[in-house]
C-alpha cells in the first residue's frame, strides 16, 4: 500500500474527511457498481431461468456450511472494530495490541478464504464448474470475485499490522487504519448480500 | 520546499512523481496513439474510396483486416487517445495548479497510474501480434460474436487468453484501473486540496468539468468491467453467460456496455466543455456568462448520462416502451447543453475578443460541436433512429462531436497551457494554419458522411460493391471526398509536430501570464518547479472577474491578489 | 431534400416525417445559434476598439438572454418527443400492430439471409413450413399491400435486418424471435441488407426483398407449397 501514502503537505482546506479515507471510500463506490453489475447480471439470469438454478443435475451449494464460514468473517470485522477502537481511546500507546486485533483479524479473514478453497475443490469434485452450467458461472465469477478482494484485504491487513507497530505520529497510524477498514468493512459488509443472493435464495428454488 | 529537492534521472524522467511531468507522459502517449489510430482510419477510408487499394504494411484490406482496423480504431481514440489527452493529461496538468496545491493528492499512486496505463498499452499492441490478429468484432464487443470470434472452445484458457479479442478486453480492463486510480487522485485533490480561501464555486469550471468526468466515469466503468470480465470468461472458461444456447443472455451485455459508454462520451466532452469555458472568457475580456448555472447544468447532465443509455439499443430488441422512455429523455439533455453553449455564447457579447490560436480553436469546438449536437437529436429520436441506426449518419454525428473535443478543445487547451507547461510560446502563424488545414480536412471527411447515411449507408462494410444503391455516382464521390478529408486531417497534424519541436525550443519566452488571465496556474513560474508555487497562493475571489470596474489599471483579477 | 431513400413500406412516410420534423427544429436552431456566435464574435473584436464590458450573466435581466431561448428548446423538445413517440409506437409497440395477412420467419446466419414460409396449412412453426435456401432464388417475397408479420431471429450471432426502402432495422438475436410488421406499399426489388457487424464477411450479406403483386404472391406461395422450383419474373 505504499503508492497510497500520502501528500501530505498541503491538505490546505480544514477537510471533514483525510485524504486517504476519501480516496477509499471512492474506490469502494467503484466497487459496489462493479459488484452491482455482476448482480443484476445474476439477478436478470436467474428470472431467465427459473426451475433450473441451478439445475436438477447440478449439486447444490453448501449453504449451512457457509453460513458458519459466514459468522468466521463477521468475527472478523468484531476484531477490526476493537482494534480501532483501542487506537482512539489511547491506552495502546505503541499500537502493540492493536497490530495483534489486526492479526487476528486477518487470520479470520484468511481462514473465510481457505474454507471457501477448500468449498470449491469440493464443488468441483462434485461436478459443478464453471462451463457445467451458467449457475456455476455466476456462482465462480461472483464468489471468485469476492473472494479475491477477501485475499487482498488479508495482505492488506498484514502489512498494516507490521506498519503501525513501528515508531512513527501516531496520528498517520491511524489513519491508515481508518483506511484499511473502509476496505475491510466493505469485504465484510458485501459478503451477506452474496451469500443470501448465490446460496440461500437459489436454495429455496 | 524542503521537500521537493534534486531528483535522479529516473525518478525525475521515468518514474516521476510530479503531476506536470506525469500530465506530459500522458499527453505524449495519447498523442501517439491518436495518430496511430488516424492512420488506421485513412488506411480504412483508401479501402472505401479505392477498394483493393495494397496499403502500406497492411496490405490489401478484407472483411477481417477492415474490421479489425475499425475496431481498434476506435478503442485506440477513445481510450488511448481521447481520455489519456483530456482527462489524465488535461486533469493532471491544470488540477493541482488551478488549486493552488504542490502536487496531487497521492503523487505516487500518479505515478503509478501512469504506468499502468503503460501496460495497457503494451497489452494493446500485443493484442495485434496476437494468432489471428487484433479483435475484429467492433469496438462495442457484442457477444456472441465477440465470445466466440477467434477463440477455440476445446483449447486450453491460455490458448484463448492470447488471442485479439481476449487481449483487448484485458488492455482495456488494465487502462480503466489505471484512470479509476487517476480518478481517486483528481476528486480526492479537488475537495481535499484547494488553496485557503478557495470555495466550490471559485474552482475554475475546467478542474468541475474534469471532475464530473471523473465522477461519471467511476461511477460507470464498474457495470462494464463486469460485463467484460464475463465476456473474457466466456471467452477463456468457456463459461457461457452470454450464450443463448446455453441459457445465457446476449443483450445483457450491450447494457453493461452502454450503462457505462453513455457516460463515457461525457468523458470526453465535459473536459472539452471545460476548456472552452476558461478559453473564450479569458480571450474576450468577460466574466464567464452565468458561469454558476454552468457548473449546475453540467453536474445535471452528469447525472442524466447515467438514464439515457439504452439509446444505443433502439433497435437492438429491447422492450419497445424501454426504448420510449430513454429516447426522452437523450433529447431532454439537450437542455443543459444548450444552456451552457448559450452562456458561452453570451459570454463574447460586447467583449474584447483577440483571436489568438487557443481562441481559434475553442472558436472551432463551438461551431463544430453544434453540428454534432444538433444532429444529436435525429439519432436519440427512437422513431428516426430505426432508420439511422448504424449508417454513416450516425459516424458523421459522433465525429462532429468527439473530433470537436478530442481535436479542436485539445488542441485548444494544448496553445493554451502550453507557455505554462514549457515556458516558450507556441508559433501564432503555424497554429492558425494548422488550424485552418484541420478543420478544412474534417469538414471534408465528416460532413458528407450525413448524406451518404441518409440514403442509407450502412457502417462498417468493407466493400460496397455489392450493394447497388451504393455504388450511385454521387455516393463513389463522397467516399473519395471524404476519405481525401481524412487524409488532409492526418496530415495537416504534421504541421503541429513541427509547431510544438519548434516552440518547445526555440519559442518566444512566456513571462509568468502570457494570456493575462486570473486562475492560479498564471501565478507560477513558466514552467512551474517541482512544487509548484514558491508559497501557497490564497484565494479572493472567483476566476473570471475580467474588466471589473471596481478594479482600476487592469481588466483582470487574479484570483490570489487581494 | 431527397436523400432518403424511397419509401416502398406505409411506415417510411412516417419515418422520414420524424426526419424532417427534426431537421427544421433543429436547422432553424442552427443557424439562429450560429448566427449569434458570427455575430457575438465578429461585433466584439479587440481590433474595433473599446472596452469589455463586466456582465456577469447573473441577474435575470442578463441572463434571460438565455433562459428564454432556452425554454423554447424545451418546448421544441416536446414537440419532437411526441412525433417520434407516436411513430415508434405505430411501428414497434406490439398492441398496436394491426391485424396481420401473412407470416414470414426470417433468420440470419453467418452470411446469409434465410426466409421460412409457412407451407401448406398456412401456418408458421408448424412442421410443414417452408424454408428457402439462400441464393438468388432465395429472395424475401412479400405482397404489396398486404400486412406481413416478421418474425425475427439468428442462428449464430446477432445482425440485423435492414431494408432501406422500409425505412427501418431490427436486430436479430440468437434464442430470440421478435415481431415486427410490414405493409409495402410498392412493387419493386430492393435489398435487404445487415447492418450489425457479425464477422468478417458481414459486408457480404446481402439479399433482396421482392415486393409483388397478389397475383404473383399468390402463384409464388403455390408453387412453393407444390414443391416446385420458384421462378419469378425479376422486375
Ligand atoms: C483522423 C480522424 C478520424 C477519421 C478519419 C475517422 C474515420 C472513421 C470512420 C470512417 C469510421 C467508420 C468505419 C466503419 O464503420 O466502417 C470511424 C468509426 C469510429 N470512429 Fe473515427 N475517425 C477519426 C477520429 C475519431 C476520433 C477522434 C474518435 C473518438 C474519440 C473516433 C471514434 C470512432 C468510433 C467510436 C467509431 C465507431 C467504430 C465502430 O463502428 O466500431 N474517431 N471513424
Ligand atoms: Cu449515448
Ligand atoms: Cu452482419
Amino acid at each position: 500500500m505504499v503508492s497510497l501514502k500520502e501528500n501530505k503537505k498541503t491538505t490546505n482546506q480544514s477537510t471533514v474527511i483525510t485524504n486517504g479515507a476519501l480516496g477509499m471510500i471512492l474506490f469502494v463506490a467503484t466497487e459496489i457498481m462493479f459488484f452491482s453489475g455482476l448482480i443484476s447480471a445474476f439477478v436478470v439470469n436467474a428470472s431467465d431461468n427459473i426451475g433450473a438454478w441451478p439445475p436438477k443435475w447440478q449439486p447444490r451449494l453448501p449453504v449451512e456450511a457457509t453460513a458458519v464460514n459466514t459468522l468466521i468473517l463477521f468475527a472478523s470485522a468484531i476484531t477490526l472494530f476493537f482494534a480501532i477502537r483501542k487506537t482512539k481511546s489511547k491506552t495502546d500507546g505503541n499500537f502493540k495490541t492493536s497490530s495483534n486485533l489486526l492479526k487476528i483479524t486477518m487470520l479470520l479473514g484468511g481462514t473465510f478464504v481457505a474454507l471457501q478453497g477448500f468449498e470449491w475443490v469440493q464443488l468441483i469434485g462434485a461436478g459443478l464448474t464453471s462451463s457445467s452450467s451458467l449457475f456455476g458461472a455466476f456462482f465462480y465469477t461472483i464468489i471468485g470475485m469476492h473472494g479475491i478482494h477477501a485475499l487482498a484485504g488479508v495482505i492488506y491487513l498484514f502489512v498494516i499490522s507490521l506498519k503501525i507497530i513501528k515508531s512513527f505520529d501516531s496520528n498517520i497510524k491511524m489513519k491508515m487504519m481508518q483506511t484499511l477498514s473502509i476496505y475491510w468493512f466493505f469485504v465484510v459488509l458485501l459478503w451477506p448480500v452474496l451469500y443470501l443472493l448465490v446460496y440461500v435464495l437459489p436454495s429455496k428454488g | 520546499m524542503s521537500a521537493h529537492h534534486e531528483q535522479s534521472f529516473i525518478s525525475k524522467y521515468v518514474f516521476s512523481i510530479d503531476h506536470k511531468y506525469i500530465a506530459k507522459q500522458y499527453t505524449v502517449t495519447g498523442m501517439i496513439f491518436a495518430f496511430i489510430g488516424g492512420l488506421f482510419a485513412v488506411a480504412f477510408r483508401t479501402q472505401l474510396a479505392w477498394p483493393g487499394t495494397n496499403i502500406p504494411f497492411i496490405g490489401v484490406l478484407d472483411g477481417m483486416k477492415y474490421n479489425m482496423l475499425v475496431t481498434n480504431h476506435a478503442m485506440i481514440m477513445f481510450f488511448w487517445a481521447g481520455m489519456p489527452i483530456l482527462l489524465a493529461g488535461l486533469g493532471n496538468f491544470v488540477i493541482p495548479l488551478m488549486l493552488g496545491a504542490d502536487d496531487m493528492a497521492f503523487p505516487k499512486l500518479n505515478m503509478l497510474s501512469y504506468w499502468i496505463f503503460f501496460v495497457s498499452a503494451v497489452l494493446l499492441i500485443l493484442s495485434f501480434m496476437a494468432p489471428g490478429g487484433g479483435a475484429a468484432g467492433g469496438w462495442t464487443m457484442y457477444p456472441p460474436l465477440n465470445a466466440q470470434q477467434g477463440v477455440d472452445p476445446d483449447a486450453n484458457f491460455l490458448v484463448n487468453l492470447w488471442t485479439g479479442g481476449s487481449l483487448l478486453i484485458l488492455a482495456v480492463a488494465v487502462e480503466f484501473a489505471s484512470m479509476l486510480l487517476g480518478g481517486i487522485n483528481f476528486l480526492v485533490t479537488s475537495l481535499n486540496m484547494r488553496a485557503k480561501g478557495m470555495k466550490l464555486m471559485d474552482v475554475p469550471a475546467v478542474v468541475w468539468m474534469i471532475n464530473l468526468a471523473t465522477v461519471d466515469f467511476m461511477f460507470s466503468v464498474g457495470p462494464l468491467i463486469s460485463g467484460a470480465v464475463m465476456l473474457l470468461f466466456d471467452r477463456i472458461f468457456n463459461t457461457g453467460f452470454y450464450d443463448p444456447a446455453r441459457g445465457g443472455d446476449p443483450i445483457l451485455f450491450q447494457h453493461l456496455f452502454w450503462f457505462f459508454g453513455h457516460p463515457e462520451v461525457y468523458v470526453v466532452l465535459l473536459p472539452a466543455i471545460g476548456i472552452v469555458a476558461e478559453i473564450v472568457p479569458t480571450f474576450s475580456r468577460k466574466p464567464l456568462f452565468a458561469s454558476r448555472w454552468i457548473i449546475i447544468m453540467a453536474t445535471a447532465s452528469a447525472f442524466i448520462a447515467f438514464i439515457v443509455w439504452a439509446h444505443h439499443q433502439f433497435v437492438a430488441g429491447i422492450d419497445p416502451r424501454m426504448a420510449e422512455f430513454f429516447s426522452i429523455t437523450t433529447i431532454i439533455i439537450s437542455v443543459p447543453f444548450a444552456f451552457i453553449f448559450f452562456a458561452v455564447i453570451a459570454t463574447m457579447f460586447k467583449g474584447q475578443i483577440e483571436v489568438k490560436t487557443p481562441m481559434l480553436w475553442a472558436l472551432g469546438f463551438l461551431v463544430f460541436f453544434l453540428v454534432g449536437g444538433v444532429t444529436g437529436i435525429f439519432n436519440g429520436s427512437a422513431g428516426l433512429d430505426m432508420y439511422i441506426h448504424d449508417t454513416y449518419f450516425v459516424i458523421a454525428h459522433f465525429h462532429y462531436t468527439l473530433i470537436p473535443a478530442v481535436f479542436f478543445a485539445g488542441l485548444a487547451a494544448l496553445h493554451f497551457w502550453f507557455p505554462k507547461a514549457t515556458g516558450r510560446m507556441m508559433n501564432e502563424t503555424l497554429g492558425k494554419l494548422h488550424f485552418w488545414i484541420t478543420s478544412i480536412g474534417f469538414n471534408m471527411f465528416a460532413f458528407p458522411l450525413f448524406f451518404s447515411g441518409l440514403y442509407g449507408e450502412h457502417r462498417r462494410i468493407f466493400n460496397y460493391s455489392s450493394y447497388q444503391p451504393m455504388m450511385a455516382d454521387w455516393i463513389i464521390n463522397i467516399r473519395h471526398v471524404a476519405t481525401i478529408g481524412a487524409m488532409i486531417l492526418a496530415a495537416a497534424q504534421v504541421l503541429l509536430f513541427i509547431n510544438i519541436i519548434l516552440s518547445a525550443t526555440s519559442g518566444e519566452k512566456a513571462g509568468k501570464n502570457p494570456w493575462k488571465c486570473n486562475t492560479l496556474e498564471w501565478v507560477a513560474d513558466s514552467p512551474p518547479p517541482h512544487g509548484n508555487f514558491a508559497t501557497p497562493p490564497s484565494c479572493y475571489r472567483g476566476p473570471y472577474e475580467y474588466s471589473n470596474p471596481k478594479r482600476s489599471g487592469s481588466d483582470f483579477w487574479p484570483q490570489n491578489e487581494q | 431534400m431527397s436523400f432518403l431513400p424511397e419509401a416502398y413500406s406505409s411506415v417510411a412516410a412516417d419515418i422520414y416525417g420524424v426526419f424532417y420534423l427534426i431537421f427544421y427544429i433543429v436547422g432553424i436552431w442552427f443557424v439562429v445559434t450560429l448566427g449569434a456566435l458570427f455575430y457575438g464574435v465578429f461585433t466584439s473584436l479587440k481590433k474595433q476598439g473599446g472596452k469589455a464590458q463586466y456582465i456577469t450573466g447573473d441577474d435575470w435581466a442578463q441572463s434571460k438572454w438565455i433562459w428564454i431561448p432556452l425554454i423554447l428548446v424545451f418546448m421544441c423538445d416536446l414537440l419532437i418527443d411526441v412525433k417520434t413517440a407516436n411513430v415508434w409506437t405505430k411501428v414497434e409497440i406490439a398492441e398496436k400492430m394491426p391485424q396481420n395477412d401473412y407470416d414470414v420467419k426470417i433468420v440470419g446466419r453467418q452470411f446469409q439471409w434465410e426466409f421460412t414460409y409457412p407451407g401448406p396449412d398456412g401456418k408458421l412453426f408448424t412442421e410443414d413450413d417452408i424454408q428457402i435456401a439462400d441464393g438468388n432464388d432465395g429472395e424475401l417475397v412479400l405482397p404489396v399491400g398486404k400486412i406481413t408479420k416478421l418474425h425475427l431471429t439468428a442462428a449464430d450471432v446477432l445482425h440485423s435486418f435492414f431494408v432501406r426502402e422500409f425505412g427501418f432495422k431490427q436486430d436479430v438475436i440468437p434464442g430470440r424471435i421478435l415481431t415486427r410488421w410490414v405493409e409495402p406499399i410498392k412493387e419493386g426489388r430492393i435489398e435487404l441488407t445487415c447492418a450489425e457487424i457479425c464477422g468478417p464477411n458481414h459486408g457480404t450479406m446481402r439479399n433482396w426483398v421482392k415486393v409483388v403483386s397478389q397475383e404473383e404472391f399468390n402463384s409464388f406461395i403455390k408453387n412453393l407449397n407444390s414443391g416446385k422450383k420458384v421462378a419469378m419474373a425479376t422486375k
